[in-house]
């Protein structure tokens, strides 16, 4: 008696399940605005060319500014980086998943992976997504609604948490929350310390309030852009 | 003061967090962890010019960072009685949290959130008006107008000063040096990527 319904029930979610066509792409980092010297290499070639409004940061490009050089990007939407001066960054991986049936609420799921080999980045992120930042000392897996600063140089991580919280796991340690208010470096033997204790976050908290701020100016203006496609 | 009491208590137990954060940091361990919660009601002394600049704002900017609408109007206002020589920062601080958790589409903050922080500062230090007005017109250049008239209905006494630092002040833009690139130059110059193509044609 059973075994019908067993049957009707398999049948039932083989049919919900083949609705599903979800498909996955590989997107672009578009930038936003720039300033003074920023270059960029492509995956194949090792020749590095200027950033202008029409560059295309694919996965594995990697960015470079010299030290007069900043640039504002969106790696995936809602997550706006502004690198630096004096920065090398590589897009690992920018993809987008979206169900091709719907017409609303598509999106299924949101990647993005680059790695900060040296130099600063102010990162602000909303939304949903799986946002993961590589650095030579630590792995950083970044949270909604978070904005924070990274330096890297050639010892040592530095992270500034001005809203949100953001989870670090260093290469030999234990992962780490670092949340509004506190700064951590690595490697150290110490968790996160509050600002208050360190002149430098103190100041940072207020330029990246302010760069926060003109990354939600220009990300206002490019909110109903699509990403561009490899 | 126009807030009401949920709001004050709230300010209170912020302002008691920042002065905490201020000052008794040195008395706890080096190493301290992350609170979840805001501190509980707890008395402390503080005087203003034992605390730097830089530090006073980041405690701020920490706190405000947590609030939303009015409580952040509030919490703008408690700081600037507190250290009303930095009130004009303290302003931008709370316009910039303000405009970061929008994420308005068309870039800028609505009136109604500018001008209640701005009446909530002026009310609190109403003698530091014009630095108040000169800051925030620089920040928000578009809503000049509205902030003028915030700050006289908040501090009538003090419009001939507010009327000379709109004068002396000038429309900047936020973003002199960075070159923003036009949208309409980067779309997306090839196939749309999305399931949905237009129709090919006959």
């Amino acid at each position: 008696m059973s075994r019908p319904f067993f049957l009707l029930a398999l049948a039932s979610i083989f049919g919900v399940s083949s609705c599903w066509e979800g498909t996955t792409r590989s997107i672009c980092a578009t930038v936003l605005s720039r300033s003074g010297e920023v270059q960029y290499s492509e995956q194949s070639s090792t020749n590095s060319r200027p950033v202008d409004s029409k560059t295309k940061l694919c996965p594995d490009s990697i960015l470079k500014t010299a030290s007069d050089g900043e640039a504002d990007l969106i790696l995936i939407p809602g997550a706006l980086v502004r690198i630096a001066g004096d920065s090398e960054l590589k897009i690992a991986e920018l993809k987008l998943t979206k169900d091709g049936n719907e017409t609303g609420e598509a999106m299924r799921e949101r990647h993005a992976r680059v790695e900060l080999r040296r130099g600063g980045m102010i990162v602000l992120f909303e939304g949903f997504a799986q946002f993961n930042i590589q650095t030579a000392n630590v792995a950083i897996n970044v949270l909604p609604s978070c904005l924070f600063r990274i330096e890297v140089d050639q010892s040592r991580t530095r992270l500034t948490c001005v809203r949100g919280k953001v989870f670090a796991t260093p290469k030999s340690g234990q992962r780490v929350a670092v949340e509004a208010g506190f700064f951590c470096e690595w490697p150290a033997e110490r968790s996160a310390i509050s600002v208050r204790e360190d002149r430098q976050a103190q100041t940072d908290m207020t330029t990246m309030l302010q760069i926060g701020r003109e990354l939600t100016d220009l990300g206002a203006v490019a909110r109903d852009r699509l990403p561009g496609v490899p | 003061m126009p807030f009401p009491t949920e709001n004050l208590r709230s300010c209170v137990v912020l302002t008691t967090a920042i002065f905490l954060s201020l000052q008794i940091g040195n008395a706890q361990e080096a190493g301290s962890r992350p609170s979840e919660a805001v501190a509980p009601t707890v008395t402390v002394s503080a005087s203003a010019s034992d605390n730097s600049a830089a530090q006073f704002l980041s405690g701020f900017i920490s706190s405000a960072m947590r609030l939303n609408g009015q409580n952040l109007a509030a919490c703008v206002a408690t700081a600037v009685k507190v250290r009303p020589d930095l009130a004009g920062k303290l302003v931008v601080c709370a316009l910039n949290i303000a405009r970061i958790k929008t994420q308005s589409v068309t870039g800028r903050l609505s009136l109604d959130t500018i001008n209640q922080i701005i009446k909530s500062a002026i009310a609190a230090a109403p003698w530091v008006a014009s630095a108040i007005v000169t800051a925030a017109i620089e920040s928000e250049p578009y809503a000049r107008e509205s902030i003028v008239a915030a700050a006289i209905s908040a501090a009538p006494d003090q419009e001939s000063e507010i009327r000379v630092a709109l004068a002396s002040s000038s429309s900047m833009s936020i973003l002199p040096r960075l070159v923003a690139f036009n949208p309409s130059e980067t779309g997306p110059s090839g196939s749309v990527n999305s399931p949905e193509q237009p129709p090919s044609g006959p």
